[in-house]
C-alpha cells in the first residue's frame, strides 16, 4: 500500500515538474534587455530573468523579428523551458507585443 | 518421398520463422515508442511501393500549381494533417512522436522521391498498420482536387520558410481552452488589458 502511494506521489511530482519545465508561456513586461538575457516583470509582479539562446526565435506581429525589437516596456509572451544546468528559464520563442513600449510615468 | 521431404523442410522453416517473429515481437513488446528496425522500414517501404497500382503511380497532377492552390493546400494541411505531420512536415509533434511507425520527415527524399501519383494514392487510401488514415471519400477516385492540392504542398515542404510555418499556426485545430489562452495572450500583447504587474506598480505610487 505504502509503495503504491509513494510511487503515485512520485509520478504526480514528476508530472508537475514536466509541466513546470515546459508549461504555459511567460507573459510580462520587459524591464531590461541584456546581451543574452531578458528580464521581465510577470503577471504576478515577479521579476523573471530568461536566457536568450542562439536559436531563440523572435516574432513581432507574427513576423520574424530580432533582439533589437525587444525594448524596455514591451509586452512579451515567452515560450521557455527550464535549463537544468543553468537553473534558469531558457527562451525558445519570444513574441513581442505590438503595443508601444510602456514608459514609466 | 522427395516431395514429403521438401514439405517437411518448408514446414520446419515456416515454424522457425513464426517462432523467430514471435520472439522478436515479444522481446520488443507492443510499445509504440520504438523506431522500426532498419530491415522493417526497408521491407515496409518496398511493400508499400509494390502495393500501389502502376496506374496510380503514373498519375500526373491535374491541378496546376499556383499561389492560390498553395494557399488553399496550406490551410487544408494545417487543419487536417499537421497534428501528426507538423506544419513543416517533419513529424515532430506530440502525436507524431507517439506513433509507430513515426510519420516520415516529408522534406526528405524518402517522400520527395515518390511520384505525384504515389503521394496522391497514399493521401486517398492511407497506409495500413500505420497512423495514416484514408482521406479519400470515394475508392478509386483519381480526381480529388483537395488531395492533388496537397501533393503540391508536400512538394513545397523542403522550401518552407519559418515565416510560412508560423503563419500556419492559427490554422491548426485548437481546443476551447487553447483558444481562450491564445486570446488572453493576444489581448495582453496588443495592450488591450492591463497586466496585474502594472496594477501593482500603480498601487505603490
Amino acid at each position: 500500500m505504502f509503495k503504491r502511494l509513494a510511487s503515485c506521489t512520485l509520478m504526480i511530482l514528476l508530472f508537475a515538474l514536466l509541466l513546470a519545465a515546459h508549461g504555459e508561456p511567460l507573459l510580462g513586461t520587459v524591464t531590461a534587455v541584456g546581451k543574452d538575457t531578458v528580464t521581465i516583470k510577470d503577471m504576478t509582479g515577479k521579476t523573471v530573468v530568461v536566457m536568450l539562446e542562439k536559436n531563440t526565435k523572435f516574432l513581432k506581429d507574427k513576423k520574424a523579428a530580432t533582439i533589437a525589437d525587444l525594448k524596455v516596456g514591451s509586452r512579451v509572451s515567452i515560450d521557455a523551458h527550464m535549463d537544468e544546468k543553468m537553473k534558469m528559464q531558457s527562451a525558445e520563442e519570444v513574441e513581442i507585443g505590438s503595443a508601444a513600449p510602456e514608459t514609466k510615468k | 518421398m522427395k516431395t514429403i521431404r521438401i514439405i517437411l523442410v518448408l514446414l520446419v522453416l515456416a515454424v522457425a520463422a513464426a517462432v523467430g517473429l514471435g520472439g522478436y515481437v515479444l522481446s520488443r513488446g507492443f510499445s509504440a515508442r520504438d523506431e522500426p528496425s532498419g530491415a522493417e522500414a526497408f521491407i515496409s517501404r518496398r511493400l508499400r511501393r509494390m502495393a500501389i497500382p502502376g496506374k496510380s503511380r503514373e498519375l500526373k497532377n491535374p491541378v496546376q500549381a499556383s499561389p492560390e492552390v498553395l494557399s488553399r493546400a496550406t490551410a487544408h494541411f494545417a487543419d487536417h494533417c499537421a497534428t501528426c505531420h507538423g506544419n513543416d512536415g517533419r513529424g515532430n509533434t506530440l502525436m507524431g512522436r507517439g506513433l509507430y511507425p513515426k510519420p516520415p520527415d516529408m522534406t526528405e527524399p524518402s517522400t520527395q522521391n515518390l511520384t505525384d501519383g504515389e503521394i496522391y494514392y497514399i493521401i486517398e487510401n492511407g497506409i495500413r498498420f500505420t497512423g495514416m488514415p484514408a482521406f479519400g471519400e470515394e475508392p478509386g477516385n483519381d480526381k480529388d482536387p483537395e488531395s492533388w492540392d496537397l501533393v503540391h504542398f508536400i512538394r513545397h515542404l523542403p522550401r518552407m520558410t519559418s515565416e510560412e510555418v508560423e503563419q500556419m499556426k492559427p490554422m491548426n485545430p485548437k481546443s476551447p481552452s487553447e483558444l481562450a489562452k491564445e486570446e488572453e495572450i493576444r489581448k495582453f500583447l496588443q495592450g488591450e488589458d492591463t497586466p496585474p504587474a502594472e496594477n501593482n506598480h500603480e498601487h505603490h505610487h
